[in-house]
């Protein structure tokens, strides 16, 4: 690490003043911001404390629920409002990380993962407008670790992913970020606020200006986000990024096979340059009715616009039979308890009490 | 018990220190017994300082104040500067578990805190978790349990483990302990062991040795049972 000033604000709003996001930069959880200093990937002359001025209360009232920035993911995991109340909540943060890096990280830094591809995070990566050339060019493609490759949402090229979980979750149910600047306040849908690598970048860029801090998100509390799941597929049994995962909810009219579906919500994780939320598979979804056909019919739509880096096919299939999966099991059990997580995630001690 | 006689043999010196005092006298001179290694690194520390932080907190129960480097982790912190070898560096990038140690009560990774972000915090370290020379359960659960093997990761599973059963995670199923012990690798694969401790203590799982259980077959008995 190069040496770095540490500041710690009083305020938020002093804080916000602070940042840029570039040589003064924010520290909440720590655990992306550390990892990369370390690596000399970022290398900021300034290091802002900001978790002491965040808030970090949940609060569920009406129909919205309010997550302040700086809940850590252990405590949001945990909260009353969201343990048995929005499984896929939970569910997105439980399977994500470890214990101990829950109980450190914080939501607005969680939001805000940088990918996981090492050769996109590598501190001798060219500069984007040196790169890009290159990346196109088919033959680059043998040459780097794809396996943290975006499939949807890379324009083409060789990109990264977003590595996150919770993300997935809060575009899955429309969620608004609401933003702190040393002068005001702004809130963007969360769909808007992720925005796909352009030309000239090799990962997602967000909608944050700089000064700009995430103070909370919130969702609408709606029937869906209890008849939910998040479901995710990784290459051990835990404390693992996703190769492909499901955020998704159903509300149904009706019962089995010949309900009708009323509102569906769907994102990918693992697979999209940004937290992917698939408008292609709500649409077939809404309206219609609730059968393996229609199910498979919307996974099929969702995927159609995969464009898979070399070895990275057989995720596009995975993430088509995870999405059905999860749709199924909405159907016809409803959500995942914990212990079915622990038993589907370990499946060696089914039967062990 | 043995492991108790042993760890009255060195006298309250960690394993480290006691080792550099072997090494001392072997060549034929004497370890000051008021020198403590944290003494002879202070002057080193102090040059490389331009900006430091000054830092009080409260490491097993003992307040200290120090001057820091910002980029201090709390990991080197406790290592470097305090010498409390006995938090681990594994991979020092959050991928490990190594370093857990329990920071105001809450397990979390020592390599990705700065030690600036801790000032007034509660620490508590492996060196912490016994009560003068009485072991924790866990500990002793390790030792029944042979769940240390090679012993690297050791202090980070029982920082870990002591968390987990604190948690609630340790008394149910198998799977949700070994999903909620999942952040601590280990390389020699003791986690049958680390899991059978960490539920005991829990008092999930009556307390005894794995291995007591473990039946080594010859070659005729096994292939005559169709193995």
């Amino acid at each position: 690490m190069i040496p770095f000033e540490f500041a710690s604000p009083k305020t938020l709003s002093e804080a916000s003043r602070e940042v840029d996001h570039k040589s003064n930069m924010a520290l909440a959880g720590g655990t992306t911001l550390l990892d990369l200093m370390k690596l000399n990937v970022l290398t900021p002359n300034r290091v802002v404390s900001i978790a002491p001025v965040l808030g970090k209360e949940v609060r569920l009232e009406r129909d919205t629920l309010t997550i302040e920035a700086g809940c850590t993911m252990a405590k949001l995991a945990d909260h009353e409002a969201i343990r048995d109340a929005f499984p896929v909540i939970r569910q997105s943060l439980i399977t994500a990380a470890s214990p101990q890096i829950r109980n450190m990280a914080t939501i607005g830094g969680n939001l805000l993962q940088r990918t996981r591809s090492t050769y996109f995070r590598h501190p001798d990566m060219a500069p984007p407008e040196q790169s890009f050339e290159a990346e196109t060019e088919e033959k680059f493609w043998h040459r780097v670790d794809l396996s943290s490759a975006a499939v949807l949402g890379n324009n083409g090229r060789v990109v990264g992913t977003y590595p996150g979980d919770f993300a997935n979750t809060v575009v899955a149910f429309d969620g608004t970020v609401h933003l702190q600047g040393p002068d005001n306040t702004r809130t963007v849908k969360a769909r808007d606020f992720y925005r796909k690598p352009s030309e000239k970048e090799i990962q997602y860029s967000v909608d944050l200006k700089p000064g700009e801090l995430i103070a909370a998100i919130s969702l609408p509390v709606t029937p869906a986000l209890k008849q939910s799941l998040y479901f995710k597929v990784r290459e051990r049994s835990s404390y693992a990024f996703a190769l492909a995962s499901v955020a998704a909810g159903l509300e149904l009219e009706g019962e089995g096979a010949s309900a009708t579906i009323r509102h569906a919500h769907v994102a990918f994780g693992g697979l999209g340059s940004i937290p992917w939320y698939s408008s292609a598979a709500v649409l077939a979804l809404e309206g219609e009715p609730a059968t393996d056909e229609n199910f498979e019919k919307a996974a099929q739509t969702a995927l159609a616009e995969a464009a898979p880096p070399p070895g990275n096919e057989y995720r596009v299939r995975l993430a088509e039979r995870s999405l059905v999966r999860s749709l199924r099991r909405l159907r016809d059990v409803g959500p995942y308890t914990d212990a079915e997580i622990w038993a589907m995630q370990h499946g060696r001690a089914v039967n062990q009490s | 018990m043995n492991h108790h006689a042993d760890s009255n043999n060195s006298a309250g010196l960690g394993r480290r220190q006691f080792l550099k005092g072997v090494g001392t006298l072997a060549g034929a001179s004497c370890l000051p017994t008021n020198a403590t290694a944290a003494d002879e690194n202070t002057p080193q520390e102090r040059n490389v300082l331009e900006h430091p932080l000054t830092l009080t907190l409260r490491i097993n129960g003992r307040e200290l104040t120090r001057e820091i480097d910002a980029r201090t982790t709390l990991l080197d912190l406790l290592r470097e500067n305090l010498q409390l070898t006995g938090t681990k560096k594994g991979c020092d990038h959050g991928a490990c578990g190594a370093c857990t140690v329990h920071v105001n009560g809450d397990r979390v990774l020592s390599c990705l805190t700065l030690a600036a972000t801790l000032q007034e915090a509660e620490i508590t370290t492996i060196e912490g978790v016994s009560q003068n020379d009485q072991l924790h359960p866990l500990q002793e659960a390790f030792l029944r349990c042979d769940a240390y093997q090679c012993g690297y990761c050791t202090p980070g599973q029982i920082m870990s483990g002591i968390a987990c059963i604190g948690e609630g995670h340790a008394d149910k199923s198998a799977e949700e302990a070994r999903e909620w012990m999942s952040g601590n690798l280990c390389r020699c694969s003791a986690y049958p062991n680390i899991l059978a401790a960490v539920r005991q203590t829990a008092g999930a799982e009556p307390e005894s040795d794995p291995a007591a259980t473990v039946k080594a077959l010859s070659l005729a008995e096994a292939s005559s049972q169709g193995r």
